[in-house]
């Protein structure tokens, strides 16, 4: 499973196989991580909830 | 093999239960994360039948099925039926001028106005955003001076449509408020939103339940996704103690995972079905 790091704790996140650009990954330190695929490498983001996001 | 163009912005439970629904029924998906690349305004030339817009961010839904429509290909939903739905003013002048029930509302342009549209509902009102979701910036008011200190407020937001104020009567609802699945012509499944706070989304507490569909639910369903030309939503009905079932928004990229895990139907499967009917017509 590959392995990217919580730019809030600097702990490893674990990250699907298959995960998908733009996914929200739940981190144990109570942070929601943004995926970011860039160049084939897996980076993490903090989630940051856009103004007009809804259904 | 049809293919799907699953387009979206932020992949969450909903995203991959669509996935995961398109893989037990073999169906193809082109996977479309509409932030990872730029793209052509002309020329643009996606692998798929059919797309589904599933994009968080309102602009971007909107923005990005433009595009994709521009380059022939049908999205689920249109950009037009996204446009009419997210915002609330279109969506309930449409609504009531095909005689679809909705809460009584008054829409002001400035703070003075929004001030005497409360009065001539009478308080309490329910003061919200013309573009909005999940019940943010939504306001229980039971005064003027509530009122205006809530404008007052929104004046600071450097937002043009926060300038736009929908007063609306407060529906007193029986604790909950039901939330219907349209699917092309079918209404497969509903819940309430329950909860003890006067708004009732499931972002914001509410306990989803299953609910059931009467004919008059059904219909009112149907003739609201009608009138929007949305295809797969999720609309928002109260219940008036008098009046009965009332339209009050209708969300055209719906969140569904409370309702598969409090019902267990399979909504990711219906919508990856209607797509396939439709990329074959």
């Amino acid at each position: 499973m590959p392995r990217a790091r919580c730019p809030i704790c600097g702990r490893d996140v674990q990250v699907p196989e298959d995960v998908l650009p733009g996914e929200v990954l739940d981190h144990e330190c109570g942070v929601s991580l943004e995926v970011v695929i860039s160049d084939g490498k897996i980076l993490l983001k903090p989630l940051e909830i856009g103004e007009d996001w809804g259904e | 093999m049809v293919s799907i163009a699953l387009i979206y912005d932020i992949a969450r439970w909903e995203e991959r239960a669509l996935l995961e629904a398109s893989r037990k029924l073999s169906v193809n998906v082109n996977i479309i994360h509409v932030k990872s690349k730029a793209f052509p305004v002309d020329g643009l030339r996606e692998d798929a039948d059919i797309g589904l817009q599933r994009s968080l961010s309102h602009t971007i839904a909107v923005s990005s099925t433009v595009l994709f429509e521009a380059s022939g290909l049908r999205v689920v939903n249109s950009s037009k039926a996204i446009s009419l739905a997210q915002d609330k003013l279109w969506t309930l002048t449409l609504l009531s001028r095909a005689g679809i029930p909705t809460p009584k509302t008054v829409v002001a342009f400035s703070e003075q106005s929004a001030v005497e549209a409360a009065r001539i509902l009478g308080y309490p009102v329910v003061v919200k955003p013309v573009n909005g979701s999940w019940g943010k910036l939504v306001s229980l008011v039971e005064d003027d001076e509530t009122l205006r200190v809530i404008l007052e407020h929104k004046a600071f937001i450097n937002n043009p449509q926060f300038k736009i104020h929908l007063i609306q009567e407060y529906v007193r609802k029986p604790g909950r408020d039901i939330r219907v699945f349209v699917v092309g012509d079918e209404v497969p499944v509903a819940i309430y939103r329950v909860s003890s706070h006067w708004i009732t989304n499931t972002a914001r507490g509410g306990v989803a339940m299953p609910a059931p569909i009467d004919e008059g639910l059904r219909d009112l369903a149907l003739k609201a996704s009608e009138v929007l030309g949305v295809e797969v939503s999720g609309i928002d009905v109260f219940e008036d103690p008098e009046r009965g079932y009332l339209v009050n928004e209708v969300n055209a990229v719906p969140d569904f995972r409370n309702t598969v895990a409090v019902t267990g139907y399979d909504f990711p499967a219906k919508i990856v079905e209607y797509l396939v009917r439709e990329a074959r017509k």
